[in-house]
């Protein structure tokens, strides 16, 4: 799955727009992790993009994470399946993402991962159903999901090393 | 897979849980006083393997309890299944960490929800190797299609205090609504006499038939072709619709309904203001048509996708038949080939000239992950029902295509004629002169479909009846007997070596699966368990019932977790409500070490494969005893420390 197959995705597909929706994912597993400063781990942040950019992943992850990680990925098999393809076609994709996030100040590395420098800026509200308010809705979930999940059951359960 | 501890977590949140840890494949001993927590442990450990009730009676530990946490181990991998304590009587809420041989329990802060318990049952099921294998209930049985899983075979792996000494039932909750049927349905899979082939064998004919459903609808409607067709008069019903002889056509109207429609657009008067054209409606046809072909080429994507994964993946030795495949790179390290140093920059793959501290911080936490992962195996999600679901799709998709392609067909049709009709007046008596044709049509179009149709469908019901008698020919009872004779003979051995009653002239001693108890067979005929006196003959029946189908189930790699927890196996020998058996003088010490000495050799007879965990009063001096003691709860000490009551 090359993201040459996901038409809607390459629209989505400047690292701007990934960037964007990387601090959002860097902020909220800032604010769901238990322990004080801890941020989006290095590895982890790869596996963002390939969950919330795919359409058929975007619109099949829940509203709120009542449904756990390791139970959506027990009902979508589909998406399961698909990752390991999709996961080292956005490798590349991410790293610019990371690049621009850092270059204009809204992501910083740290000794760990990923951190969102400032709050990150909320999707156009007169648009509320547009593609950038459903990404970053997931972007959000799938922050709050890594933070709840430790790494290496991410990476089993997603089908991945790194 | 074996079970390597059992975690308590405060509700105060301090950070160390208590931990009681168990030896894998080996004998493993709870000796304790009474109310010291020994029969809790099995409801505990039941809960953590993923059952929504949660049964443990109200009390110390559940005053001063939050988590509940089992650590078990499957071939490499260790997974934590964590379960916070229930409202009410029950929760789906679960925590799952999965990790190598090295993972142990975390300390209190790291207990969050994470997953469910259906998600625990899944991941446990495939990893334990059961097989996609649906139960088939027989036909007429009223009962609906099921997923075998882990709960059915935690059934067999468990004896409470009250059941293993029970002279009616045999297995763990067998008396509870439903469980007994679910027992029988699927211990016949789980000793291996019902393989995969025979469910698919099933599942085949089951879909025989649904092909054979399909075919009739489709001499039906054939059938009705004959007397007029569909496809070419929705066809007609939309052009009169577009010229404005009639409203909208409905998306799928019944023969009926189109033919009052045509009617309707015979009789209707033609209206000057003639609306949208035949151009729109070809628009829409080919913007309905690339969207089919679009949505086609996704299901293609999608198969190829599930078959490259059928073909990547390797059965794992040691387990039957999961279907294991290994993590997929993503590429975060490059490639193996590249040197993986602090030169190299993680955020563009450049050769650095300085190695920057922060990018070997990244690289090591790289690196650890994936020394953690090295022995982790990825699990398939289930494949065949999604096969399944694309296959069903592809063929609506391919229907709608039809039907599109009939009504542009119809379209260009009348176009070509239309060029030479003047007026939008000409246009429409050329519709209606069309309806008209149509409507008065007998003419046997159809009529060699309907034959082809008519000889697939026999072709159909000849198949199917020849795979009835294969899967009536299955014989899924008499193999499972077949098997139970291998675990009869152990059990035959082992109920002497015990001294039981009537097993000296007993011809055998075995499980009936269909009265799912112990049965003997005597000179004198069959001699169920019921019909046998003394509690500690039932124990000595289900103790070897028990250790001999485990034995089996290991010996032949089925797919059933490789432990077995037994509540006071050795209860019948000291008097009611004893305190402490240990301070008992004049109980049956022979017979207590003679049961344990079975279970022991039992166990060394597996030569690992097999974990038994017994919860009991007694306590030994033995060498062989005392070597699979794991905790001992007397004077003060219990599954709950004092320090976690007085802290209330």
């Amino acid at each position: 799955m090359t993201t040459t197959q996901l038409p809607e995705a390459a629209a989505l597909l400047n690292p701007a727009f990934g960037a964007y929706i990387l601090s959002h994912s860097a902020a909220a597993y800032a604010a769901a992790a238990t322990e004080p400063e801890s941020h989006l781990p290095w590895p982890s942040a790869f596996l963002v993009l390939p969950l919330v950019l795919p359409p058929d992943s975007r619109s099949a992850l829940p509203r709120d994470t009542r449904t756990q990680l390791a139970g959506w990925l027990a009902d979508n098999t589909m998406i399961r399946a698909a990752f390991p393809q999709r996961a080292p076609a956005l490798h590349a994709y991410t790293q610019g993402c990371i690049r621009f996030g850092i270059r204009h100040g809204t992501l910083a590395l740290t000794g760990g991962g990923l951190r969102a420098t400032r709050k990150p800026a909320k999707p156009d509200s007169s648009q509320p159903a547009g593609e950038a308010a459903t990404c970053v809705r997931a972007a959000v979930l799938v922050g709050r999901w890594f933070a709840a999940t430790d790494t290496a059951t991410l990476f089993t359960l997603l089908g991945v090393r790194p | 897979m074996h079970l390597i501890a059992l975690a308590l977590y405060h509700r105060d949140g301090r950070p160390d849980p208590r931990v009681v840890r168990f030896r894998p494949g080996t004998l493993n001993i709870l000796t304790g006083e009474s109310e010291t927590g020994k029969s809790a442990v099995l409801s505990i450990v039941e809960y953590c393997l993923g059952r929504q009730t949660f049964t443990l009676p109200d009390g110390v530990i559940t005053d001063t309890t939050a988590w509940y946490a089992l650590l078990v181990q499957i071939g490499p991998t260790r997974l934590l299944l964590g379960r916070p304590a229930p409202k009410g009587a029950s929760t789906n809420k679960a925590m799952l960490v999965i990790g190598d041989h090295t993972l142990d329990v975390p300390a209190a802060d790291q207990m969050h929800v994470n997953a469910d318990a259906a998600a625990i049952r899944t991941e446990l099921s495939a990893r334990i190797g059961i097989e996609e294998f649906r139960f088939q209930p027989p036909a007429g049985a009223g009962r609906h299609a099921f997923d075998v899983s882990i709960a059915q075979a935690v059934l067999l792996c468990l004896q409470k205090q009250n059941e293993i000494a029970n002279q009616n039932l045999l297995f763990h909750r067998q008396g509870e609504q439903g469980i007994a049927q679910a027992i029988k349905d699927t211990l016949p899979y789980f000793l291996g006499a019902a393989g995969p082939e025979q469910a698919a064998r099933r599942h085949e004919l089951a879909e025989l038939n649904k092909a054979l459903r399909r075919v009739n609808k489709q001499i039906e409607e054939a059938r009705r072709r004959v007397e007029g067709g569909e496809a070419p008069r929705v066809a007609l019903a939309r052009m009169a619709a577009d010229a404005g002889l009639i409203d909208t056509v409905p998306e799928a109207p019944t023969a009926t309904a189109l033919d009052t429609l045509l009617r309707q657009a015979l009789d209707a008067v033609p209206d000057a203001s003639f609306v949208s054209g035949p151009d729109t409606r070809r628009e829409q046809l080919a913007a309905e048509r690339r969207a089919l072909r679009s949505q086609l080429q996704e299901i293609d994507n999608s198969r190829t996708i599930l078959d490259s994964w059928k073909e990547e993946s390797t059965a794992l030795t040691g387990e039957l038949h999961v279907q294991l495949s290994r993590l997929k790179p993503i590429g975060l390290l490059g490639d193996a080939s590249h040197d993986r140093d602090a030169h190299t920059c993680p955020l563009c793959s450049q050769h650095l000239p300085i190695p920057d501290p922060r990018v070997s911080d990244l690289q090591e936490l790289t690196r650890r992950l994936e020394t953690e992962l090295d022995d982790l195996a990825a699990l398939q999600p289930a494949r065949n029902q999604h096969l399944e679901a694309l296959e069903a799709q592809t063929r609506e998709i391919q229907a709608s295509l039809r039907n599109n392609a009939a009504t542009l067909e119809a379209l260009n049709a009348s176009d070509r004629q239309l060029r030479q009709a003047q007026d939008q007046r000409t246009y429409l008596a050329h519709v209606q002169g069309r309806i008209l044709q149509e409507l008065q049509r007998t003419s046997p179009q159809g009529k060699d479909d309907l034959g082809d149709l008519l000889r697939h469908g026999d072709r159909l019901t000849e198949q199917a009846e020849a795979l009835q008698l294969l899967v009536d020919a299955d014989e899924v009872g008499a193999e499972t007997e077949n098997r139970l004779n291998e675990v009869a003979d152990l059990m035959t051995t082992w109920a002497r070596t015990l001294g039981l009653e009537h097993a000296d002239t007993a011809e055998e001693v075995r499980i009936s699966p269909t009265l799912l108890n112990v049965v003997l067979r005597t000179p004198a005929g069959r001699l169920p368990l019921t019909r046998i006196g003394s509690a500690k003959n039932w124990i000595g029946y289900h103790l070897v019932a028990h250790l001999a189908l485990h034995t089996y189930l290991q010996r032949h790699n089925r797919p059933v977790p490789g432990f077995l927890m037994l509540d006071q196996p050795t209860q019948a020998f000291f008097p009611e409500e004893v305190h402490d058996a240990v301070t008992v003088e004049d109980a049956d010490w022979e017979a207590v070490r003679a049961y344990f000495a079975l279970i022991s050799q039992a166990v060394e007879q597996n030569g690992g494969a097999l974990q038994v965990i017994v919860c009991d009063h007694v306590n030994l001096r033995d060498d062989w005893f005392q070597q699979g003691v794991v905790e001992n709860w007397r004077g003060g000490v219990a599954l709950i420390p004092t320090d976690w009551i007085s802290a209330e």
